[in-house]
């Protein structure tokens, strides 16, 4: 296996900034992290976030953490992450690490886009009620 | 290769020798040892994950509990891997008080 370096493609679906992720996510990678990355977009343009792993091939327990991280951060920040379309391999690597519990999985970006605005809808609710 | 993967098991049995290790989280409100359990695979199911580590304990409890854990082609780096991601998020303690 040949090492990819990560690239990291913004854009928006819906009211959520769209991370389009390809090449490997590993402690190796040179991009700066996807953390980092992230702490530069939830300021400015929101902690609605979803990560696409359609072209993401490789995934070490490093770049696990990573996305564990990110998670982290949109949390606390009150915000809500989606992941969507995970290649097979990574797919099999939130499962044996049984992150497919703790992240909610996507088929689509739509679903997502989807997904949060239904949380959205949900967590105003609540407060409405409070 | 070692001489117990040619024990005669078949691959779907999923024969695993278990190496155990434990090392000391250091934190400000107290240590923490965590013991690592590492299988090496007879026959690995998954890309690059001859061995796999994994911790007995979660860390991150509070925000996105997080099992410790790492893999790669040796023992040394699935544990190196495991390691680093002991240290990398808080442990913040379980959720039945252990």
């Amino acid at each position: 296996m040949y090492y990819q370096s990560l690239n990291i493609a913004e854009g928006q679906q819906g009211d959520a900034v769209l991370l389009t992720l390809s090449g490997h996510l590993t402690m190796g990678d040179s991009s700066g992290g996807l953390k980092t990355h992230l702490e530069g977009v939830v300021p400015a343009k929101g902690n609605n976030i979803i990560i696409n792993l359609a072209e993401l091939t490789y995934v070490d327990s490093y770049g696990v953490g990573e996305l564990v991280a990110c998670l982290t951060t949109i949390k606390k920040s009150g915000g809500a992450l989606r992941l969507v379309n995970p290649t097979e391999f990574v797919r099999e690597v939130l499962h044996t690490t049984r992150l497919d519990t703790l992240f909610t999985i996507c088929d689509t970006d739509e679903e997502a886009a989807a997904s949060i605005a239904r949380q959205d809808q949900a967590d105003a609710g609540e407060q409405g009620a409070r | 290769m070692s001489s117990w993967k040619f024990s005669g098991s078949d691959p779907s049995e999923q024969l695993v020798q278990l190496h155990h290790f434990a090392i000391v989280k250091r934190q400000p409100d107290g240590d923490v040892e965590f013991v690592i359990t590492i299988r090496e695979h007879a026959t690995p199911q998954k890309r690059g994950m001859h061995f796999y580590a994994e911790a007995d304990k979660q860390t991150n409890q509070n925000t996105a509990p997080f099992t410790p854990c790492g893999w790669g082609s040796s023992l040394e780096a699935a544990l190196e891997q495991c390691i680093i991601a002991i240290r990398r998020f808080p442990y913040e303690g379980a959720a039945d008080g252990k």
